[in-house]
């Protein structure tokens, strides 16, 4: 056990000391919860709005008894919209995304939506399942207030890692969405992009082989000797020495030094009062 | 020979620890009596003095212990003429101090049989003096060759680069002392390598009497034979000095030379500890410097150990990954 423990001393202490880093930013609590006073105006507790009808009378009372169980916690609103519309005569360019965008925010400032009296937080996601000219369809995720300030830019990563098969199986998908939502503005936690996810699981297996070859790699030992050892004194003597310049030559090569182009500005956002992202499946 | 206790009677070997003749049952510090063997025996077969039960040895070997009763015999006529070493290194660490050096170094190597320093195992380890021979040489070390110096820069649109030529030329003395050779056909050079330096200031005029106690051998192989190892670790030293002195070049091209002004050696025997563990059907010798206690050895691998120990790496690793993913996540 000694030999394990002092062979595993960094790996333990990382594990100890990314726990600890876990759950000081996974258990605190956040200030902005404590004083939030929920709206009274609402004129509607509906949080599962299915016009497309793609969902059964059980399946939108399981979301929305998740939604009113999770709105408790993250002291948010949770809207599931879906429809069935056609966007070509509105989309610019074809960007339905921006359409999307668009409705999904306009539904949540016409309804009255929002938990909290002073910010309105909530979430609210608008899935369309009508297929586009383009063949795809769309949906996005409108956030506002804590809910937008919690996500912090995460709706795309929420939705497009949650909602990829809503087409084939919507009652799994919005239940794995509500869950993300969930835990993105409870902890803060957003999925990172799945690159992180293979170079940690590359690490993970580099660094597992090379300790398995480390095992098998052993130094009879180390040599103590050095080119001084047996040399009295440590060191010889210079009899003679010479460092005699003798000659030199120039070559010269054309190479223009690179154009510079000057850098432009990356312009800066406008704030709107709502955040989002969203995508096709 | 054996040496005998004129107190007790037992058998008297030299004592690492007091650097003087010792008897194990009694205590008694240089109460020592030669007893020869008769030069019929040094002639024919070697019997035990003791117990008179033949000894198993081989050529060249200068100093045994009888399987037997233990008696540490000395043979005087394997000691002789240019046999005889000039000078010899007593042993300076004990059994005990050496069971702990070889502890410590492979406390450092994690998959080694928990048995490894077993006492059942590591109580057969004997000490040994290999014989080495010792060379001295005067040596001197001339380069000549070319070096060249780059400097580079920019003018415009073009890019300038300037070499200069240097003629280069160190002639250098070198005085070496005492480089070592083992001259044993049964030690591997790289392992004796390994185990310098060695003090030379503990290095005595020979005397029978501290092999008593100990393993021995004489050479295998001559002064002649051994000294082209000797002359090549002397050029690798004057080379790497040389070297040393060539400073500041881009490049360098040149050739060293070597010329021997004078050489000498001596003939000496080396304190060297000798453990043999065998593990699954192989045996792993660890050698430990006599006097520095330096271990060389590699130690056997415990194959579960390591299958266990992966498991756990690899448990561990992808914890740390789940763990740094999480973080990742918040911030």
């Amino acid at each position: 056990m000694k030999r394990f423990l002092r062979h595993f001393i960094i790996p333990i202490s990382l594990i100890v000391i990314l726990s600890i880093c876990v759950a000081v930013l996974y258990l605190r609590s956040d200030p902005a919860l404590k004083n939030v006073i929920k709206r009274t105006d609402t004129y509607t507790t509906q949080r599962v709005f299915d016009k497309a009808g793609i969902l059964s009378s059980s399946q939108k009372a399981q979301l929305k008894e998740l939604i009113d169980q999770y709105e408790k916690e993250i002291k948010s609103d949770l809207i599931i919209y879906t429809i069935n519309q056609p966007l070509a005569q509105y989309a610019y360019h074809n960007d339905y995304l921006a359409v999307m965008k668009k409705l999904a925010d306009n539904i949540y400032d016409q309804t009255p939506f929002g938990y909290d009296v002073t910010d309105r937080s909530g979430a609210l996601l608008l899935v369309n399942f009508y297929r586009q000219p383009n063949g795809k369809r769309y949906f996005y995720m409108s956030t506002m207030g804590y809910a937008k300030k919690r996500i912090h830019g995460g709706e795309t990563a929420i939705t497009q890692h949650s909602l990829t098969d809503i087409g084939s199986a919507p009652f799994t998908s919005l239940k794995d969405y509500l869950k993300k939502t969930r835990r993105a503005i409870k902890y803060g936690f957003i999925a990172p992009k799945n690159t992180v996810l293979i170079v940690l699981i590359i690490l993970v297996i580099i660094s597992s082989m090379l300790h398995f070859w480390y095992a098998f790699y052993q130094r009879k030992a180390q040599d103590l000797t050095t080119a001084q050892t047996y040399v009295d004194g440590g060191k010889g003597k210079m009899l003679g020495y010479d460092n005699t310049f003798t000659h030199k030559n120039v070559t010269k090569r054309y190479d223009p030094p690179p154009k510079n182009n000057g850098g432009g500005n990356r312009g800066g956002g406008g704030g709107g009062s709502h955040g989002g992202g969203g995508g096709s499946f | 020979m054996i040496y005998t206790c004129a107190n007790c009677g037992g058998n008297v070997i030299f004592d690492p620890k007091s650097q003087h003749m010792k008897c194990p049952q009694c205590d008694a510090e240089d109460s020592e009596k030669a007893q020869s063997s008769s030069r019929h025996q040094e002639q024919s077969r070697l019997q035990c003095q003791a117990c008179g039960a033949p000894l198993n040895i081989k050529k060249e070997t200068t100093a045994c212990k009888c399987e037997y009763c233990g008696t540490y015999h000395v043979i005087e006529s394997r000691l002789k003429g240019e046999k005889r070493p000039h000078v010899v290194m007593p042993f300076r660490l004990t059994k005990d101090e050496v069971i702990a050096c070889i502890a410590k170094s492979v406390g450092s190597r994690t998959y080694a049989p928990d048995d490894f320093l077993s006492k059942k195992t590591i109580e057969k380890m004997e000490g040994r003096y290999v014989p080495f021979w010792l060379y001295d040489y005067d040596l001197d070390a001339v380069y000549k060759g070319v070096g060249t110096k780059v400097r580079t820069w920019r003018s415009g649109n073009y890019v300038y680069t300037e070499t200069s030529y240097y003629n280069i030329y160190r002639n250098m003395e070198f005085n070496y002392n005492k480089i070592p050779a083992d001259a044993s056909e049964a030690m591997a050079d790289d392992v004796m390598d390994l185990l310098e330096p060695f003090d030379y200031n503990d290095l005595y005029d020979f005397k029978e009497k501290y092999l008593s106690g100990f393993l021995g051998r004489s050479y295998t192989y001559t002064a002649h034979e051994m000294a082209p190892r000797a002359k090549e670790k002397a050029e690798s030293s004057a080379k790497a000095l040389v070297q040393e002195t060539i400073q500041g070049y881009s490049s360098t091209n040149g050739k060293l030379n070597f010329d021997y002004k004078a050489e000498n050696q001596n003939y000496t025997l080396l304190p060297i500890w000798i453990y043999d563990f065998k593990y699954q059907g192989k045996t792993y010798s660890f050698h430990v410097n006599g006097q520095s206690g330096q271990v060389v050895g590699i130690a056997p691998i415990d194959r579960r150990r390591v299958i266990g120990y992966s498991m756990a790496f690899t448990a561990m690793s992808a914890i740390i990954a789940a763990l740094i993913y999480c973080v990742i996540g918040v911030i």
